[in-house]
């Protein structure tokens, strides 16, 4: 009986400051924006969608992260590459990460040309997004050079008259309170991440957008990629509401002198 | 000797440490305010040091942020340094603006030098105007 009672009282120290952390957390959050009265038009809306992804977000560091991987790569680090993958990451010289090689000597095709990232890549790059959350779509405003993507909501399917694009073409269908946007036709000229891990053009990338809480979206990524995966696996980002922030211009074009520094960075020092 | 007796005394520990690691992921669920920076093979990371001088110069521009520092060496000669700190749009968010430091301003720089020896600094801290700034 008495060490029932020992048990009982180590759970309700544990609840209780599992509830104190959690109220410290929240307590520093702007209180949810009050609903408005539902007029017609706003009840045909949310017939539509059960959610509102809409806001200005911020990446939060990842529950289970032991290391600063998350900044690079996406899940686990070794991904499970096939035979064609491996090749085109041997030959992939990064300048993030456990491979990483100084700048001037970089083949990533963001630093050389600041060629558009892609998607999922964009979403390592360290700068906020803004999601605006339209009945028919939902366009996602990436505050890295500039990027935005359309993601179509209104039963369309995947438009079949263009060639493969940097950050592909989108289509969304509301699982409950989830966007389940499935994107296609990718070109081939982005890596994965920013460690040079690849993907073909046969990538089928789908992202299930939910809005946990008022101030908390998550983003659940799942690589569908045969060519390159000999299996599709899945990967979590997880982000912030910031409601005093507003996007700000971010070009990658920007970085004639940031170039020019980091090629003396490297340059053999003068004898 | 009570089964429940021995689960509970091994379950005392294990449920300190689960409360320690509650507590510390919760801590670690705050918005992404630092990143590895790229090309950390440009950089001498094995050690920290301190350019101190005068502010010749501030440029407030993606993508990176750039301070250039007169700082005179052990023989009073001016050595010109430049600094690099990260995006001026993450800056901004952490109070910085592009009026934060200003040509003439008193300075000690503190961070990573170039490989190659070059007056090149990764920037780690800045102290200028009485005040400290980190998370460059």
């Amino acid at each position: 009986m008495r060490n029932h009672f020992k048990c009982l009282k180590l759970a309700l120290v544990v609840m209780l400051a599992v509830s104190l952390v959690a109220s410290a957390q929240t307590a520093k959050q702007p209180a949810p924006a009050k609903r408005k009265p539902a007029s017609p038009a706003a009840k045909t809306q949310r017939a539509v969608a059960a959610s509102d992804l809409s806001g200005l977000w911020a990446r939060s560091i990842p529950p289970a992260a032991a290391d600063q991987s998350w900044v690079y790569a996406f899940g686990p680090q070794e991904l499970p590459m096939t035979p064609w993958a491996e090749e085109q990451y041997k030959t992939a010289k990064p300048s993030f990460g456990p491979r990483s090689v100084a700048i001037a000597d970089t083949n990533d095709p963001v630093y050389h040309g600041c060629l558009p990232p892609g998607v999922p890549r964009v979403y390592l790059h360290p700068f906020p997004m803004q999601i605006v959350q339209l009945p028919s779509q939902v366009i996602v405003m990436y505050e890295y050079d500039n990027l935005s993507r359309h993601i179509y909501a209104d039963g369309r399917s995947h438009n079949p008259d263009v060639s493969p694009t940097w950050m592909g073409d989108s289509i969304g269908k509301w699982d409950g309170n989830t966007l389940v946007a499935e994107t296609t036709n990718f070109n081939d000229k982005t890596w994965l991440d920013r460690m040079g891990h690849p993907h073909s053009a046969d990538l089928h990338l789908v992202e299930r957008f939910r809005r946990v809480d008022h101030d908390h979206l998550q983003i659940d990524l799942t690589i569908e990629d045969p060519k390159a995966y000999t299996k599709p696996w899945t990967a979590h980002l997880y982000y912030s509401l910031q409601p005093t922030w507003s996007l700000l211009e971010q070009f990658c074009e920007d970085n004639d002198t940031f170039l020019d520094l980091e090629k003396q960075e490297t340059a053999k020092p003068a004898k | 000797m009570y089964r429940s007796d021995v689960d509970c005394g091994g379950a005392v520990l294990k449920v300190k440490l689960l409360a320690c690691v509650v507590v510390v992921a919760a801590l670690l669920l705050v918005s992404v305010s630092l990143f590895a920076h790229h090309g950390e093979a440009n950089y001498d990371t094995s050690k920290v040091i301190d350019v101190k001088g005068t502010v010749a110069d501030f440029r407030f521009i993606n993508p990176h942020v750039l301070v250039y520092i007169d700082a005179k060496d052990e023989s009073g000669k001016v050595a010109k340094w430049t600094c690099e700190a990260t995006s001026p749009n993450l800056l901004l968010r952490r109070g910085w603006t592009k009026t934060t430091l200003k040509g003439g301003d008193e300075i000690t720089a503190s961070g990573h030098r170039a490989a190659n020896g070059e007056p090149l600094l990764r920037l780690m801290k800045i102290v200028s105007n009485g005040k400290e700034y980190g998370n460059l």
